[in-house]
Parts: C-alpha cells; structure tokens; sequence
C-alpha cells in the first residue's frame, strides 16, 4: 500500500512537472484526486489492509494529497501568468496613459482658501457681505467722511451719488459690529473694485480682511496673529516687520512687510531692491468706528487688518502680471 | 515729496548715511520710495500719508528726523531777525474776509520795487528736486517757501488788482475766471475766491488768475499766506478738477499758526534776490484757532499696545515731537497739541505717537487671550466653495471674470426687456464703455472666454465661474445681488489619444456635471420642465429648466446654444451650457444625506427592452415603472436607448434593468418572476409598446 501511495506520488509530481498549459493542470488533478483518480482509488482500499497499519498508511496518503494539491496550485499559477504574459506582448508602457480632463480651481480661489484655513484655525469666522455697498457702510462708518483725502487713497466706482462699488471688504466688518456683540473674530473675503488698470492693479480683485474684538485685545495681539498667519502663508523662517503708516479706521496703523520672497532680503526688481514687500496693512480698530457701531471704547478694543489676495498670489507663484488673472486662458489656469 | 538731504540738514544735523536715514524714516512711518543721487546730494522721495500734511514740507520731515534722532531742530530762517525788514504795516492795504467760516486767517505783505528775473542756480536745484519748475524769481520763492515750510503762498501783481483792497468771499453765481493754466474756470457759489472790486482774481488755495499774474514788467506785488478750512479747499478743487501743490497742502491741513513766518521769509528772500525796496504786512485773524490738549492714560497705553511704558518716557518721547505735558491728574497726562498736527484729535491718536517713538518692532508679538465668537453666521461651508469642489471634481476648470462688462455682451443674450436680468447697474464713472455696467449674467463673460481660448487652439473647455450677478431695483436702491455658478463645455469629451476616438461632447454631457452638482447638494426631488423660454439664448427642443420639487423653485436652466449667438462671440462648434442659481441650491440642499443600512441579501436584476413610440419620453417610462412599484423593486434604471433598423422609424428601443431585493431574504428567480411579468405586461399596455426579442 505505502508503496503503491509513493510510486502514485512520483507519478503525479512528474506530470505536474511536465505539464504546459491550464487545460492539462485540471486533467492531472481529476486524474488523480477526482472522484475516480488514481488516489482516491487507492483510498478506497485502505479497509483491506491490517488495521495497525492503516494509521500510518492514512497519514502517508493526506500528506501525498496536500503535496499534490500545493503543486498543482504552484504550477497553474506559474502558468496563469505565463498566459495573460503571453497575451500582452509586446505592450509598450511608454506610451501615455489614459486621462480624465482634471479640473483646477483659480489660483485667486486656492489661496483665499489656504488664508481663510489658517485664519479659521485661529477661530475665525468667514463672514461675506453685498459687493455693491451704500457710501455709509464702505466709508461713512469707517471715519472716512466725505470731503477728506483719504477718500483719494481709494479710486471709487459709483453708482450714484451714495452707492457704489465697495473699495474694501470693511463694510462686511460694520456690518457684522452692527448685528453682534463682542467677542468677534471674522475674516471677509470677497471681490473689491477700485478704478485703476496697469502691470500692478486690475480694477476689481480680492480682499480678505480680519477683525477681531474682544476685552483685552492688544497691538502685541496684532503682531502675533499676523506674524503667524504670514509665517504659516510664507515659510516658518520668513522675516516679518511691522511700521507706522496711516487708515482712517485705525489707530495706530501699520504697514506689514515681508522680506522680499525673491531674493531674500537682498534686494532685487520684485522688491524695488528694499529686500522687502508690502503684504498687509493693518491696525487697532479707530474708536471713531467702535462709536459708529455702539461699542463701548473703554470696555473693548480690536484690530482689524486687510490684504490683496492677487498679491500673495504673485508672490507665492511668481506671476509677474495682475492682468493674468482675469484674462481666463486655459494656459494660464492648467498650471495650478 | 521729494527733498534733499543737503536742505533737511539744514534744519537737523544727523550724521547717519543716506540708506540708514531712509530705512529710519520709513520705519518711523514715512515711507522712503525712492533715494536718488542728485550731485553729491541725494533726493528722497519720501510717500506722506494724508493724515499728515505737516510733513509736506523740508521743515517737517526734519521735525521727524530730529524727533528719530533725539537732535535739536534749528531752523535757518532767523524769524526775529527778518522783523526789521518785514514790518507789520501796511495801512493802506485792505483785507475783508466775508467768509471766515471757511478763511479764519488771511495775511498779506505789499513789496515795493521788485525786479522779475530768473532765479539763482541754488533756488532752482532745489526747486527742480522737488518736482517744481523754476519760472521767475518770486513766483520761484513761493515755491520755494511752499516746500520749505508748507505753507503755500500766492503773489500778485498788485498794479494789476484794482485797489490795494482783497475780499475774500464765495464766488458769485455765473462768475468766471481765467487762471495762470489759461482756462477760462466757471465758479460756483460753493467757490471761495480772493477777489478785487472787480470780481475774482485767484480761486482760493487753488490757483491764481491769468491777470494778475506776476510777469516780466511786475513792479509792485501783493503776497498772500492764508489759512483755509481744508474741506473748503477740497470741494472746490474736486470740482474744477484740479490738483495743484497749494490745494494739495490746504486740503490736507497747514499750519494756521505758520502763515507770518512763512510770509516773512518770503519776503526775505525777495528782497534778498529781487531786490524789493520794502515790505510791509497786514494780518486778518478773525477766527484764531485755541491751543489744544490731549488727554493720555499710561495705563490706556498698556491696554492698547500690550506693552507697559512708563509715564516719564511717554513724556519725552512725545517732548520730541513738540508734544509739552501741560499736566497731569488722575492717571492722566494731558498735552498741548502743536497747531500743524491737525491729526491729533483724540487719545488713540496720541497712543499711536508713542507707539511709533517706542518702535513697532519693540513691541513683542503676542496671541491674544479671548473668549470664542460663536453669534457669527459663517461656520459651515459656504455654499459656493461646495459647489466648487463639485465642479472640479467633474473635470472643469474654474475662471473669474470682472463684475462688469459692456451692456451690448448682455443683450446678446436676447432677453426679454421685462426679465430682471434686463435692468443692469450702470456704473458712473466705468474705466470704459466695455465695464461699464454690472452682470447680471455669468454667460457672457464665459462664452468670451471660450471664444478667446478657442482662438489659442484650445478646442476642448470645460469652465466654470461661480459669482455674484446684480440685478438693479431702481434708482438709490442697492441692487439684489444673487450667486450663480454656471459652466460650459465644448469640444471633445475626452482629449484626443492613440487610446481612443475622440468624441464631442453634447448636451447630456452638461446635463451629467449639473446633475453630479445637485446630487453633490443632496438635492433628489427635482423636475425637469422642457423649453426655456425666459433663456432664448439656448437652442430651443435642446434646453430645459431645472425646478426644485420641495420649493425652492426654478434652480436654473441647461442646454445647447444657438448657433446665432455662439456666432456673436465667435464660438467655432457646438457649446453646451447651464446657469444654475446657487442661493436656491443652497435652499434646496438637504443639509446631510441620509444614511441608508447597507443591503445584506444579493439582488435580482432584470433586463427588458421595450419598443415605444419616439415620442415617449424616459422619464414617463421611468416614472410609470416606479409609480407601479412591483414587489421587491429597489431600483430601475436605462442602460440602453437604439434607433434604427431593426427597429420601426418612430419607434425605439429603450433598454431597462430592474433590480429587486428584499430586505431580510435571498430571493429566487421564481419570486421576482410574478412582479416582473406583470410590471412588463402593464407597461407594454400602457404605452402601446412591445418587447424587443
């Protein structure tokens, strides 16, 4: 019997061996563990053999089967893809591949979008408001009275006499000092118009303005926030200053800087050679405006702060044109 | 305001180099645009915010700079000295100020015996540094004085003014004056002018009149340093539509307390360079500004900037800039308020002094300790970003375009005169005829893109703008302002590839990208209502309206585009668009989807393909099936539409799979057969059809 069980082994093993396609794998397998292959057969006869070898004879024969069994299942898998190889020969894999038209989001779009997660992370709400304002909101409100300069530091698009086109999204910031008490922090993203057109303005672009309120804000509160935003926007090594400059809604005011992203801080064209570039302007909120919304100025104070969303475009890209981005050509938007 | 530096040191004696001044100044708020050499010397050209006019001047950027440097101020102008030449006087000369609300101080010098020529070479270096061109000797003095001190000044010739008599007085109605530019300047009564007995001869700190201009042949000159209200000054320049260095300074604010000391030291220098025998002044003050103080609390200090400062260094910083502590009481220090920095008006003004002294870099960063807002709309995601992820996700490109277009590219469109879209903003003063009113439409601006694409080769589009549209409900009123996302394909479906044909999109193409937006709202219940009648920009059997069932209304339309108006923009091919309103989206959108458990027995699908008439539309086929709901039905949908042989002309074949499934059991065949059949027989009833064997 043990000998029978071991010459069968041989014998499957070697057709195994020989074997060349699927087709002949499964033949091997009914010829020998099928319902009449040879095993299975010899199996049957185990009942005629002595009873004190049967044990051993039984072990031998599952052992054969799981040998066979894994040799089968060796080969054919060796043969399978031997086959669907045999299928793609000759494939070329350098030639391109197969793809969906992509689409992209504006560049003006993705960079609002990274300003406004980093301010949102900081708790601060987007608040949105009309793109054509009343003179009150855009200017009244925010102590800019009609018959000063400052109105000069904003080429106005009106509609008539008392609306007109927002200069700035800080309508939005009355707005919402109007409808909420503090403690506020909102950012106002959103499109704003000016009556200019060259290299460096196009006559309507993006804003975000921030403003914050509370009981204990500080200038020292300003430096911080912004010098994160800009270091988060910009690189963690980005050199930040922050000088006195003038807006009708703050007091004090500050310009904010970066050194120049270009060239370093060494100087270069993009920078006038200053080695740094104006990104943001930005100060503690005018007690003038905190009146005009019924904030008591002794128990709240706030900063408020604003930038061209364009600019940090430019800057983060390299685009040397304004004009490009509203130009809409497919060359210029497939490469963000 | 451009300087040089060989005249600011005439006034404070910094030793620093030309690049650390400017780096100091612009750090102390003065912005250095430019420093470029001139000679030896160098001339800054320094950006003056217009909160301070006193820096319009040589005399006050060298207040700053002392004020950075901590050095003494001198001013070369010895005042008491120039007494003896300069006398107060001038008996015969008179000044009626009628409007002293808007001219509180009007001072006047008569010069006797001056000789016009060209000025000497070192007045006009200075004056041509400064942007200003050297005409005459004393027309070139006032100048020079204008960027010395600030305070600009006007000569007239007085042989030419009738009377040694000047009225400064509103203009009358319909007076008219010709000025030194030689336009004739129509006045209005809102106007103030300095006139004579005859009427106007200058418009007041604006500019003066041709004829008494001081020329060639001035023997005797009559020179005037004012003081008038800015917001005066400012109208009336607004409205002739002019900007001169003097108007630019009163609007601003000078220096009501520096009009002698700039008076005389004209006069100086005119006797000094054009030989004048005499000068004798008269000075009108009928409204003489009072000193102001300035209360300040060191603790209010710390409050605002985050950084405690001691009261004594507040005060000798603020000392500095000629801020004197006058006294101090209850935690308060008060200060006199010099009569040039009309921007100190309140304590915030005085914080921000002592903030730019201290150096906003001393001032350490901080993050701010505050409550959370929470009463603010805004959290969730705007409407408009979510839409945006849709569309990207659908392969297309997002583009922005300005709010305002010409009207022509809005009529374009063919809309009716009574749709809202019809009443457009019109702007004032547009940067030109091609934006001059606000869009009402996405479209336009979309269809000129693809149009200027196309004519770079780009054949195959697929933009999308999200943004508002405004849409004007009459004079004086703010418009609705609405956003909308619209989008358009055309071209090829797919770019071309050795991988496949290339095939051109069509209406169904649009139609899925809308469809994945609305499923992306979570908006299921909507209908589909054919014809746009309200958009007769589409090509009519190949458009429809969107309408939301749960009330929102009409979202928008969808469909091809007529030749005729692709033909106006200049489109090559077919061009597939839609226009969806995304505030009804929103209002349509369920705020999340609704879970459904995961089935958990196998389905049974069905296959059956019915001939129907052409005229039948789908979804009446669709609807009908799922109105009859069979047994065990989950789902239906179309996988196949066939025209033609073997098929009957006016018929097709529209192929349909049924799925069904039970909640809590495997099905058999046998179960679904019942429901199946008889749903299969009522439709081939209902719609007169039979099977496609």
């Amino acid at each position: 019997m043990i000998d029978r069980l071991k010459e069968i082994r041989e014998r499957a093993l070697s057709a195994i061996e020989a074997v060349s396609t699927s087709e002949d794998i499964d033949k091997i397998r009914t010829d020998f563990l099928g319902r009449k292959g040879a095993l299975t057969m010899l199996l049957r006869g185990l009942g005629a053999i002595p009873p004190d070898e049967r044990p051993k004879a039984g072990q031998l024969a599952n052992a054969i089967k799981g040998e066979i069994e894994e040799a089968l299942s060796g080969k054919s898998g060796i043969l399978s893809r031997g086959e669907a190889a045999s299928k793609i020969a000759g494939l070329d894999l350098t030639l391109p591949g197969r793809r969906r038209p992509v689409g992209s989001l504006h560049p003006v779009t993705q960079v609002m979008a990274e300003i406004a997660s980093i301010f949102r992370r900081m708790g601060f709400a987007v608040a949105i408001g009309p793109e054509i304002e009343s003179d009150f909101y855009n200017f009244e409100a925010l102590n800019i009275p009609s018959d000063h300069p400052a109105r000069d530091m904003q080429d106005t698009f009106y509609v008539d006499e008392k609306i007109l086109l927002r200069t700035h999204t800080s309508p939005i910031q009355v707005r919402t000092m109007q409808r909420c008490r503090p403690p506020l922090r909102i950012i106002a993203p959103g499109k704003v118009y000016r009556c200019d057109s060259d290299v460096t303005h196009t006559p309507m672009f993006h804003q975000v303005e921030g403003l914050m309120v509370d009981r204990h804000v500080t200038f020292a509160d300003l430096k911080g926030i912004l010098t994160y935003f800009i270091q988060d926007i910009f690189g963690s090594d980005t050199q930040v200053r922050f000088r006195p400059s003038f807006f009708p809604f703050t007091e004090p005011s500050a310009e904010v800087d970066i050194q120049c992203v270009m060239c370093r801080g060494a100087g270069c064209r993009v920078c006038s050679r200053t080695g740094w570039l104006e990104v943001l302007g930005a100060g503690m909120v005018h007690p003038q405006v905190f009146r005009n919304v019924g904030y008591d100025t002794e128990e709240f104070s706030g900063f408020a702060f604003g930038l061209g969303v364009e600019r940090i475009a430019m800057l983060k890209y390299g685009i040397d044109d304004i004009r490009l981005f509203y130009e809409n050509d497919l060359r210029f938007l497939n490469q963000f | 305001m451009r300087i040089l530096t060989s005249w600011l040191r005439e006034f404070v004696s910094f030793d620093t180099s030309v690049e650390q001044l400017a780096e100091d100044l612009t750090l102390g708020g003065f912005e250095i645009e430019a420093v470029e050499p001139c000679g030896k010397d160098f001339v800054l050209d320094i950006s003056i915010t217009p909160n301070r006019p006193d820096c319009l001047s040589v005399l006050g950027i060298a207040r700053e700079v002392a004020a950075i440097y901590g050095l003494p101020l001198t001013d070369p102008f010895d005042e008491s000295g120039a007494s003896g030449f300069v006398r107060q006087g001038a008996a015969g000369l008179g000044i009626a100020i009628e409007a002293p609300e808007s001219c509180p101080r009007y001072t006047a010098a008569i010069l006797d015996g001056v000789n016009i020529g060209p000025s000497p070479d070192w007045l006009k270096v200075r004056l041509e540094a400064g942007g200003i061109r050297p005409i005459n000797n004393v027309v070139d003095v006032t100048n020079y004085v204008l960027l010395e001190r600030g305070q600009p000044l006007h000569a007239f010739d007085l042989d030419r003014l009738n009377g040694p008599r000047v009225i400064v007085r509103n203009a009358r109605q319909a007076e008219s004056l010709v000025t030194i530019d030689g336009r004739q300047r129509h006045l209005a009564s809102e106007m103030l002018v300095i006139a004579d007995e005859d009427g106007p001869v200058a418009v007041a700190g604006v500019i003066g009149g041709e004829d008494t201009e001081v020329g060639a042949h001035t023997r005797r000159i009559l020179l005037e340093s004012a003081y008038f209200i800015p917001s005066q000054v400012r109208r009336t320049a607004k409205a002739l539509k002019i900007s001169t260095e003097a108007s630019y300074r009163f609007e601003r604010g000078t220096d009501p307390q520096g009009v002698i000391s700039a008076l005389k030291r004209a006069a100086v220098l005119i006797l000094d360079i054009a030989g004048a025998r005499s000068a004798e002044f008269k000075d009108v003050y009928p409204c003489p500004a009072g000193g102001r103080t300035i209360g300040l609390r060191p603790a209010r200090v710390e409050r605002l900037l985050g950084v405690a400062i001691g009261g004594a260094h507040i005060v000798a910083m603020l000392k500095t800039l000629g801020l004197l502590l006058e006294r101090e009481a209850e935690g308060c220090l008060y200060f006199s308020i010099p009569s040039y920095r009309h921007d100190l008006v309140e304590e915030a003004d005085l914080i921000e002094e002592v903030a730019r002294l201290y150096g906003y870099g001393n001032i350490a960063s901080t993050i701010p300790e505050a409550g959370i807002a929470v009463d603010i709309e805004g959290y969730r995601q705007p409407p408009h970003d979510r839409a945006r992820r849709i569309l990207v996700s659908q392969g297309m490109s997002e583009i922005i375009s300005y709010s305002f277009l010409s009207d022509k590219e809005i009529s374009r469109l063919g809309l009716n005169v009574s749709d809202p879209r019809s009443s457009m903003v019109r702007l004032k003063n547009p940067l030109s005829e091609d934006l001059a009113v606000m869009r009402t439409s996405l479209l336009p601006q979309l269809f000129g893109a693809v149009a200027r694409n196309q004519s770079q080769r780009n054949m195959d589009q697929r933009l999308f703008e999200i943004g508002a549209v405004f849409l004007g409900k009459g004079a004086g009123l703010l418009p609705d302002e609405e956003c909308r996302v619209a989008a358009v394909l055309s071209g090829a479906r797919n770019q071309a590839s050795w991988a496949w044909s290339v095939e051109p999109v069509d209406v169904f193409d649009i139609k899925g990208v809308m469809e994945e937006l609305l499923k992306g709202f979570f908006i299921n219940r909507w209908t589909l209502e054919p014809g746009t009648p309200g958009d007769p920009f589409y090509l009519s059997g190949a458009s429809a309206r969107i309408v939301d069932a749960g009330g929102a209304g009409e979202l928008g339309t969808f469909g091809e585009v007529a030749p005729d108006i692709l033909a106006e923009w200049g489109i090559e091919g077919r061009l597939f668009a839609f226009d969806l309103s995304v505030d009804r989206l929103d209002k349509a959108a369920s705020s999340r989807p609704q879970f459904m458990p995961l089935p958990r027995f196998p389905a049974v699908e069905r296959d059956v393909a019915l001939i129907i008439s052409d005229s039948i539309p789908a979804r009446d086929v669709l609807d009908f099936v799922r109105g009859c709901g069979p047994e065990f039905l989950e789902d239906v949908e179309i996988f196949d539409v066939y025209a033609g042989s073997p098929i009957p002309k006016g018929s097709k074949s529209l192929g349909l799979r049924l799925r069904y499934r039970a909640a809590e059991r495997t099905l058999s065949e046998e179960e679904v057969s019942g429901p199946h059949d008889g749903l299969v027989g009522l439709a081939l009833k209902r719609f007169d059809a039979s099977l496609r064997g």
